[in-house]
């Protein structure tokens, strides 16, 4: 009878034994599947971190090239041959140089208004010409590797 | 499981967040961004924009671009707040049959929940591309003091959207749910929300598991745009006073006056002074024209003192109605972006006179909140293992008594760590581990766990023999620590149990003894390592002197000795400097001695070749010191 008994006992926590074993296997092994995924998650994070910071850098680089290229823009017809604006001049060239170097580039804006890579900053009715055509660029556009980094700030027509 | 979308529907910015492995994360928005703003237009191609796109053509496109719906949503055309937007509102409202708003957007007229529901279906449709599966299920936030009528509203436009809408709650609960609160029992939390173009306010009541919003208050009308405006026109004001034209009148300056205003405040959140600085911002009869102008923090407070006490006074206002003394309060939330300004938090700080919670970034905090509701809801936020981290740093200590850790403190266990050291004097043939707990830089300050004698080490000169001290922690803290020299295989442990049980307060102790002597620790160790070297330097010089000292002319090798004397001297009792003096002082003869022994080297070589001498063997243990060297 004890012996009986006791195989009972011994049968009921085998098959806990088992079913906490099946728990904890399958416990681990979607510990260890989420640790897998995180670290390619982690990976693509860093390397996205990265891209992000490059971008907030170049981001912080586009006033001061719309400053230079307004600069280059006011220089009087007579004086673009005085040798301390053309060295000025080409500071505004060496800069936009080292944007393309990094893969950035302009913005198209030629035709049209699209407000997926242009913001709208104003409007001017003119004769001629049909609505919605850019008609000047206040602010250059730029993207990088296929992504918009700023919009373009265009003028268009009424 | 689906993840269901948490959603921060806001006046002028909306954000998206979901629970991803755990924890709550913004999801960006196909453009990249994390926050949306709450537009849509009609643009005039047909094309109907949403977001940052609908903003881009505003200007020119004002009629059917619709900005802040939030404010006409679930109203009824009659309401005296819609009477009052309605003159501010670019676009058309009419009075729908039902007496609800109606929105006009191009031919069309629409009701104001169909104009958030293009917002929404933006969002689903974005999270879907980002998270890589369908997103059937929403939270979304809505202000405290929302109506029935509003909330309904809300829940329509997100089953527009399509997307069943789990629950509509409350901006400020969500605020305090990313804060965890709703864990606190019988507190009352005030949420101070300055956001872009309104202000709330809530008093919520935590208790047994629901949180309760007690009071509300606010002012549609007032927020961080209105901060923006009053520096654009003082800086059109200053460009006036200076050069007598005047910029409000041209767009494309006013633009760059916008964006230089809104840098400016960003900027004096941090610095207490900035400077606004845009070339060529007009032109003049006699050329280009440009503006820079410095304003300090206090200028800026200045200017905007009477948004900042006109929020303070709804402040009290809400808790005079509660019925709640201000000192009743045991936590204060900040939300939206306006409230990184130092001075709105000085202010709330001053009237609860306790630090508010502004961990947490303020244009997320809302939409985080909402994720973890949906969370709560589907059982992913949920305590299932409990995983423990060693409350402080375990080690061993090494040569010159400095504490080497191996497993820092707050190391989540299990966990396990080895390293390799050597031996610090020559034919040393055991190492005696000593294991430690503690954050003490030299092991003299930290509690002792256990020490054991690796014994058996072939005689070699110090530093080539490799014993691999590992540590292994298992979930239970039970810390298992070996030393294995890795030449003959041979190996020791020791088990200690209970290394994670330090008392709470014992932990504590050892924390702040830490930081107490944070400085004299760390001159010891500094020490210890100057003299370290120095030990280093001496030993070499000996084994030169030893195997070639012949060579060297008696006068270079008696400044060498002598030298070598003054630095031992020193050693012990001497200041760190005056270590570092002399190993340099010695440092310099032995390299003299040695191009000298070179030199005389080649000279014998060119007259009488092979006269090497045979390196002495001999062993000697000269050291007591049996501590392994890292």
């Amino acid at each position: 009878m004890t012996g009986e008994k006791k195989t009972e006992e011994l049968k009921r926590l085998l098959e806990k034994s088992e079913k906490e074993k099946e728990e904890y296997l399958a416990g681990w092994q979607r510990e260890r599947a989420d640790f897998a995924n995180y670290k390619r998650e982690v990976k693509g994070q860093m390397e996205k971190g990265i891209q992000r910071a490059a971008e907030e850098l170049f981001h912080d680089w586009f006033p001061i090239i719309d400053n230079m290229e307004r600069a280059e823009s006011s220089v009087p017809e007579g004086t673009k041959k005085d040798a301390v604006v053309k060295g000025f001049l080409q500071i505004t060239k060496q800069l936009r140089e080292f944007l393309s170097r990094h893969g950035v580039k302009e913005v198209e804006t030629d035709g049209f208004f699209d407000p997926a890579i242009h913001e709208a900053v104003g409007e001017e009715e003119l004769e001629g010409i049909e609505p919605g055509t850019i008609v000047k660029v206040a602010a250059k556009g730029y993207e990088r590797e296929g992504k918009l980094l700023r919009p373009a700030k265009v003028k268009i027509a009424k | 499981m689906a993840k269901i979308l948490g959603i921060d529907l806001g006046t002028t910015f909306s954000a998206m967040a979901a629970v991803q492995g755990g924890e709550a994360k913004i999801i960006e928005n196909k453009e990249g961004a994390r926050t949306t703003p709450s537009v849509a237009a009609l643009a005039k191609n047909g094309e109907t924009l949403v977001g940052v796109q609908a903003k881009r053509q505003q200007v020119t496109n004002p009629q059917n671009t619709i900005s802040q719906v939030k404010r006409l949503m679930g109203r009824r055309f009659a309401d005296p707040e819609v009477q009052k937007d309605k003159k501010l509102l670019p676009y058309e409202i009419r009075e729908g049959e039902d007496g609800g708003v109606e929105i006009r957007m191009g031919e069309k007229w629409h009701k104001p929940l169909e104009i958030s529901a293009f917002i929404l279906r933006k969002f689903k449709q974005d999270a879907e591309e980002k998270l890589g599966e369908k997103i059937t299920e929403a939270i979304i936030t809505v202000p405290a003091y929302f109506d029935d009528s509003q909330r309904k509203a809300t829940k329509a436009a997100g089953e527009i959207a399509g997307l069943e809408v789990k629950r509509v709650i409350n901006e400020p609960t969500a605020a305090a749910l990313a804060y965890g609160f709703d864990k606190k029992k019988d507190e009352r939390i005030v949420v101070y929300d300055f956001g872009g173009g309104t202000f709330d306010i809530s008093i919520l009541e935590v208790s047994a598991d629901t949180i309760e919003v007690k009071a509300t208050g606010g002012d549609s009308h007032l927020g961080g745009e209105d901060f923006d405006q009053k520096i654009m026109e003082w800086l059109i004001g200053e460009f006036q006073k200076g050069e007598g034209i005047d910029l409000g009148k041209d767009p494309l300056a006013l633009q760059r006056l916008k964006e230089g205003a809104e840098k400016a405040k960003i900027e004096l959140s941090s610095a207490m002074e900035t400077e606004i600085n845009l070339p060529f911002i007009t032109s003049g009869a006699e050329g280009p024209k440009h503006l820079v102008v410095r304003l300090t923090r206090a200028q800026l407070v200045n200017m905007v003192q009477e948004y900042i006490d006109r929020s303070m006074e709804l402040v009290r206002n809400t808790l005079k109605e509660a019925g709640i003394a201000a000192s009743d309060v045991q936590e204060v939330v900040l939300v939206g972006g306006q409230t990184r300004m130092p001075a709105i938090q000085d202010a709330v700080k001053e009237l609860f006179g306790r630090d508010p919670n502004r961990s947490i970034n303020p244009d997320e905090v809302v939409a985080l909140g909402a994720a973890i509701q949906g969370g709560i809801l589907q059982g992913d936020v949920r305590d299932v293992l409990l995983l423990d981290v060693t409350p402080l740093s375990l080690g061993i200590e090494t040569l010159g008594g400095v504490s080497t850790q191996l497993l820092l403190k707050n190391t989540t266990i299990p966990a396990s760590k080895s390293q390799v050291f050597s031996t610090a004097a020559d034919n040393q043939t055991s190492v005696e581990v000593h294991v430690m707990q503690g954050e003490r830089p030299m092991a003299a300050g930290n509690k002792s766990l256990g020490r054991f004698v690796l014994e058996g080490i072939p005689p070699a000169p110090r530093g080539i023999p490799q014993v691999e001290v590992s540590f292994d922690i298992d979930a239970n803290g039970i810390l298992n620590v070996t030393a294995k020299d890795k030449a003959t295989g041979k190996s020791q442990s020791i088990r200690i149990e209970g290394s994670t049980g330090v008392s709470a307060e014992e932990i504590e102790r050892m924390k702040t003894e830490a930081e107490a002597h944070e400085e004299e620790d760390k001159k010891k160790a500094q020490f210890v390592e100057a003299r370290n070297a120095a030990e280093m330097l001496l030993y070499t010089v000996e084994k030169t002197l030893k195997e070639n000292g012949e060579k060297l002319a008696e006068e270079t090798r008696k400044e060498v000795e002598e030298s070598a004397e003054a630095l031992k001297r020193v050693m012990d009792g001497g200041t760190i400097e005056e270590v570092k003096e002399k190993t340099e002082a010695l440092s310099q003869l032995l390299s003299k001695a040695g191009a000298a022994m070179y030199q005389q080297g080649q000279q014998e070589q060119g007259s009488s070749s092979g006269s090497s001498q045979s390196k002495d063997e001999e062993g000697e243990n000269k050291k007591d010191e049996d501590k392994p060297s890292a």
